[in-house]
Order: structure tokens, then C-alpha cells, then sequence
């Protein structure tokens, strides 16, 4: 039976070459749409989830080492961050501080026998701590021990694995979920743990035998205060202790500017090619139309209804715009996933998986889109030849 | 099924049908001629449906097919009353001689007789091409086919323009017999514009233009 479906099918077959070009155009524009949306939500998620995951509204970190705790937050460029003295105990006092949490930041020494190097360790307190403290309440972990520690979702190491830094042997305890930030690529210890490290007389040069040592204080503001005079208020009482106070937003701040300058990029090159495709598209339809406009004409002539004409000139552009986008979507996935951690790394910014349920979305909206050319250019075109009477479109001799 | 032309004006270029009328009744087999360019095959595409004249009008059983039927209609009625073999190469080059031949039927959804399209096949000598692409066909082949996909139809009336031109004896001879057979076998109305001289000697009603 020759249904519109199967003569849609032949045509496609037939006509290799302009469904070949037809498939491309769709392909690239579906590549390109959906995998700068994609990229795009990554970023601006992992922004958002780092905001998050930090927790504080508030924080407080050694003068000296400003942008080493900006890119160890949320780049994971790993550092040693020490307070000379730390200032947690004059910022309890502050009014409207709720909670305080210290942390402390190490860098791995270089690699020896028994040591993995490079690496960024936060000794945090599991019972004060709101970023990673509270996740771990969450899970169930109440208690991390002095050989124990949690590692980031980007460290490549699992559950019960063993690993050294400062001639410790640690068990990995937990993997931390994705954050995009800083924290994929870290370990967690306790503070115990990390008070071993620091008084033993090996790595004296690096921190003098002391214990209780801290880099970073988060502050968690009670709701009745602004966090901006809650700020205030911290610089005044610490002016002289060489410590910068950030409020959390603020120091993602620059963040947040440079994925606007990727989103203002992503929009141009998006509305460029949107329109490049719909030009191309239109092109393409039109002339192919303008080219088979006698065998519209021809069609006509035996009584074939214009309903069943653009039926089987819709049914052949759906499949091939099918196959354009579905292609693009998977490439662009197969692409993107496997590629993920490079890209975090090489972008030096917050980078989060933004999940199936929103790739399902953004998959739709790239179908949305190419679906939507393709009805304006079809109906363009048809509009263009149907206004013709039969016999002009069929180039009889009139 | 009686179809009356009245007074049908249409101008083209520097030529035009100047107030050409006539009756075909239930069973007429009517030749136009005429020279090149005397508005021979703009007079069928108005019988059609397929052009609308300047004036005049087109009555299907009484029903002006211009004024009194919507463009959907006259569709139809190409498809149900008026089978039209147009001169030109109408196939559709995507699809096989086969489907080209039933797809007038089958892309409305109605079924093909397939016994009924190999004998027709067959009869019109084309049946070892049905599976080839009508570029594939010679020119006398490619006639055929066009006639085939019109009689597919089985309307009651049948327009043909220049069905034996360019073809070689014996296959003008196959589509003249096959014409006639239709006529006389099934009453199909026919017109036929055409130059061939061979279609006066089965003594048909004759419309000359000038």
C-alpha cells in the first residue's frame, strides 16, 4: 500500500544527497543549540550549588591568602592556608553570628612511597560544619576517626580505598555528591587527624609543630541580622588581624560575571545560529519546493488533496529533522559526559551535571525550535506554491 | 454524465480560447485540434479544474464546477469524475512506474486492484518496467505510464492531451486500441486533443481550433 508515510520514505531515499544536506544543517543546528545550553546550565548550576554548598553567609580567611581560598573554593587549585592567629573566638562574640565553623586547608606534599601528591585536605569539625558536615549528618556518618577521611566525587578513589598523604594511611570513609566546586577534588579529614599532621616534628619547616591551626572560619548569620552589618561588624572587631571578610555572594561575585559573559556568548552564538539554520532551512525548503512544484501540480492533476501533498512533504522533513536532532543531542552528549571532568577543570569555574530531568527539557526545546523553522519554512513554501493554480504549478502550456 | 463548455474565454501571452463551448454527452469520444499555441491544452486544463478562465463556465451535471464546487472539490472531482492525462512529465521521479500508477488511487486511501493493474500493465506493454524509475523509461514508455495512472481511475470521463505524440507506431497503436476499448467496452467519455490523424478514422466528434 502506498501510504504518505512510505512515499515520504522513498523520497528520502531517493533524493540521498539534499536529505544528506538536510540532515547536516539539522544536525549542526541541534548540536549547537543544545550543546551550548547545556554548557551553559552546567556552569550557571555549578554556580548556584557552590553558593549552596558553602553554606555560610559569611567568610573569613587569612589577608594574605584572599585569592588562594577564591580558587580553592571554587576552581580546586590546591593551597596551604594558615591563620597566624585565628579569629574565631573574637567573631563568636559578634552579634548576630550564629554559628561558626573552622576549616583547615593543607596541600599534599610532593609525591614519595607512600603519599599522593598535590592534593587539597580540609580538616573540618563534622558536628559545626554546614557544608560538608551537615551532608554527612544526611548520610548517616555522625563520626569521622583519625585514619578516616571523605573524598570529593572527582578524586577517582571509592568507598574502603586507602590512600596516604604525610605518611598517614587513610580509609576513605564516604565520596562527597558532585558540588562543581572546589570540593570534587579535596579530601576531608577531621581535625584531629590534622592536628597529627601539623605536630609532627617531619613537617615542622611547614607548621611548627602546632595543633588547632585553622585557615578559613565560615559564619552562618542569624536571620534577624543583615549579613552586611553582620560583616560590618566583623571587619571592625578584627581590623588589625589581618583577615579578609567575604560575604559568600560577594566572593562569587566574579563568578557569577564571568558565566554572564559565557551566557551573553552562548546567546549570541545560539541566536546566530538559529537564524543561520532558519535561513538555511528556509533556503532549502523553498527550493526544494520551487523544484518539485510539477510534481505538486502533477499530484493535483489526479486528485490528490493539498492536505495529502503536505502530509507527505511534512512526514519526509519530520523524519529527517528527527534523525538531524536526534543525532545532535546524542553527540552532543556522548560528548559532553565522558569530557565532564576536563571541562571543570579546564574552566576554572563551577561546573555541575545538570541531571537527566533537565537534559530531558533542553532536549525538547532544541526539538521545539528546529520544529518551529521547520513549520514556518513549510508553511512558507507551501503557502507560496498553493496560491498557484494547478495547472501553472504543473507547467502545462497555459 | 454530461459536461457542458460555455462560451470559455482565456487569454495567454499574445494568444487565447475566444468563446469556445461545446456538450459531451454520456459516452462521446471528442478529438480538439488545432495549431501549436491555439489554446488546445489550456481548454482541458479549464475542463479540468485545473485553470480558471477569464470567462465563461464549466457544467458537470448541471454544476458550474467554478462557481458552484470549492477548490477541495474540483480536486476530487479529478480524482472521482475526471481522470486528466496531462501532456507534460508529470511522473513523480521518486517513485516507481507501480506506485506511480496506483498512487492516484492509493494515496486517498482506497485499495488497487493488483490483477486489474498487472492486466492494464500488460495490455499497455509496459509491464517489464514497473519497477524502474521513470527516468529510467524511454518517452514512449513514459506515455504509457501517464495513461495508466489516468485509467487507474476509472472515472467517467477522460481528458487526454497528445497521448501518441513522439511515440513510434506500434506504441500509438497500443494507446489508440486501449482508448477505444475504454470507449466502447466501458462508455467513458473521452476528449482527446492530439494531431494524430489515425484517431479520425474511428470517426469521433472533432473540435478544431484556430
Amino acid at each position: 500500500m502506498l501510504t504518505a508515510n512510505r512515499f515520504a520514505l522513498q523520497r528520502i531515499n531517493h533524493q540521498r544527497f539534499r536529505s544528506l544536506i538536510f540532515f547536516f544543517l539539522v544536525f549542526i543546528a541541534s548540536t549547537c543549540i543544545f550543546g551550548t545550553d547545556v554548557f551553559m546550565e552546567n556552569m550557571e548550576s555549578g554556580v548556584k550549588h557552590a553558593e549552596n554548598k558553602i553554606g555560610a553567609d559569611i567568610i573569613v580567611v587569612p589577608s594574605d591568602y584572599s585569592d588562594d581560598a577564591k580558587e580553592v573554593l571554587f576552581e580546586g587549585n590546591a593551597c596551604t592556608i594558615l591563620f597566624q592567629n585565628s579569629p574565631v573566638e573574637k567573631i563568636k562574640t559578634v552579634e548576630g553570628v550564629k554559628h561558626v565553623s573552622e576549616q583547615l586547608y593543607l596541600k599534599t606534599l610532593k609525591m614519595d612511597c607512600c603519599s599522593a601528591a598535590g592534593v587539597q585536605i580540609i580538616a573540618i569539625d563534622i558536628h559545626s560544619d554546614f557544608a560538608v558536615g551537615e551532608w554527612l549528618k544526611n548520610k548517616g556518618i555522625e563520626k569521622l576517626g583519625e585514619d578516616e577521611l571523605i573524598v570529593g566525587s572527582d578524586c577517582g578513589l571509592q568507598v574502603d580505598e586507602k590512600i596516604g598523604f604525610y605518611d598517614r594511611i587513610f580509609t576513605v570513609a564516604a565520596v562527597l555528591e558532585e558540588t562543581g566546586m572546589g570540593y570534587d577534588e579535596s579530601a576531608f579529614i577531621s581535625f584531629e587527624a590534622a592536628n597529627k599532621i601539623t605536630a609532627n616534628p617531619q613537617y615542622k619547616e611547614l607548621f611548627h609543630e602546632k595543633t588547632g591551626l585553622s585557615s578559613m572560619v565560615l559564619i552562618d548569620v542569624d536571620e534577624r541580622y543583615e549579613t552586611d552589618t553582620v560583616q560590618k561588624n566583623i571587619i571592625n572587631i578584627s581590623y588589625n588581624d589581618g583577615v579578609s571578610v567575604y560575604s559568600t555572594s560577594r566572593l562569587a561575585e566574579k563568578l557569577v560575571r564571568q558565566v554572564n559573559y559565557f551566557h551573553c556568548l552562548s546567546y549570541i552564538m545560539n541566536a546566530f545560529v538559529i537564524l543561520l539554520a532558519t535561513v538555511a532551512l528556509f533556503s532549502l525548503i523553498t527550493v526544494s519546493f520551487h523544484q518539485r512544484r510539477n510534481q505538486v501540480g502533477s499530484l493535483l492533476s489526479v486528485g490528490i488533496g493539498k492536505k495529502k501533498i503536505m502530509q507527505v512533504f511534512l512526514i519526509e522533513y519530520i523524519y529527517l529533522m528527527l534523525a538531524g536532532i536526534v543525532s545532535g543531542i546524542i553527540l552532543t552528549i556522548v560528548f559532553l559526559l565522558p569530557l565532564h571532568s576536563v571541562i571543570k577543570q579546564t574552566l576554572h569555574l563551577p561546573y555541575i551535571f545538570i541531571g537527566f530531568y533537565r537534559i530531558a527539557f533542553l532536549s525538547f526545546k532544541t526539538i521545539g525550535i528546529n520544529f518551529a523553522i521547520l513549520l514556518l519554512a513549510l508553511s512558507f513554501s507551501f503557502y507560496q506554491i498553493m496560491k498557484l493554480e494547478p495547472a501553472i504549478l504543473a507547467e502545462e502550456q497555459v | 454524465m454530461n459536461l457542458k463548455v460555455d462560451n470559455i474565454s482565456k487569454k495567454f501571452g499574445n494568444n487565447g480560447l475566444k468563446e469556445i463551448g461545446f456538450l459531451l454527452q454520456q459516452g462521446d469520444f471528442l478529438c480538439i485540434t488545432g495549431q501549436s499555441g491555439c489554446g488546445k491544452t489550456t481548454l482541458l486544463n479549464i475542463v479540468s479544474g485545473m485553470l480558471t478562465p477569464d470567462t465563461g463556465d464549466v457544467y458537470i451535471n448541471e454544476k458550474n464546477i467554478y462557481y458552484d464546487m470549492k477548490e477541495k472539490e474540483r480536486t476530487q472531482l479529478r480524482n472521482q469524475t475526471i481522470g486528466y492525462m496531462m501532456q507534460g512529465n508529470s511522473l513523480i521521479p521518486d517513485l516507481t512506474v507501480w506506485q506511480n500508477i496506483i498512487c492516484p488511487v492509493e494515496l486517498v486511501g482506497k485499495k488497487v486492484n493488483q490483477k486489474e493493474v498487472k492486466k492494464l500493465v500488460k495490455k499497455l506493454g509496459i509491464d517489464n518496467v514497473c519497477e524502474s524509475f521513470p527516468s529510467d523509461i524511454s518517452g514512449g514508455e513514459y506515455r504509457r505510464v501517464l495513461l495508466a495512472r489516468v485509467m487507474m481511475l476509472n472515472t467517467e470521463i477522460l481528458l487526454v492531451d497528445e497521448p501518441t505524440s513522439n511515440l513510434d507506431e506500434n506504441s500509438a497503436k497500443i494507446v489508440r486500441e486501449v482508448l477505444y476499448e475504454m470507449h466502447k467496452e466501458k462508455g467513458v467519455s473521452i476528449i482527446v486533443v492530439t494531431h494524430d490523424q489515425e484517431f479520425f478514422a474511428y470517426h469521433p466528434k472533432r473540435l478544431s481550433l484556430y
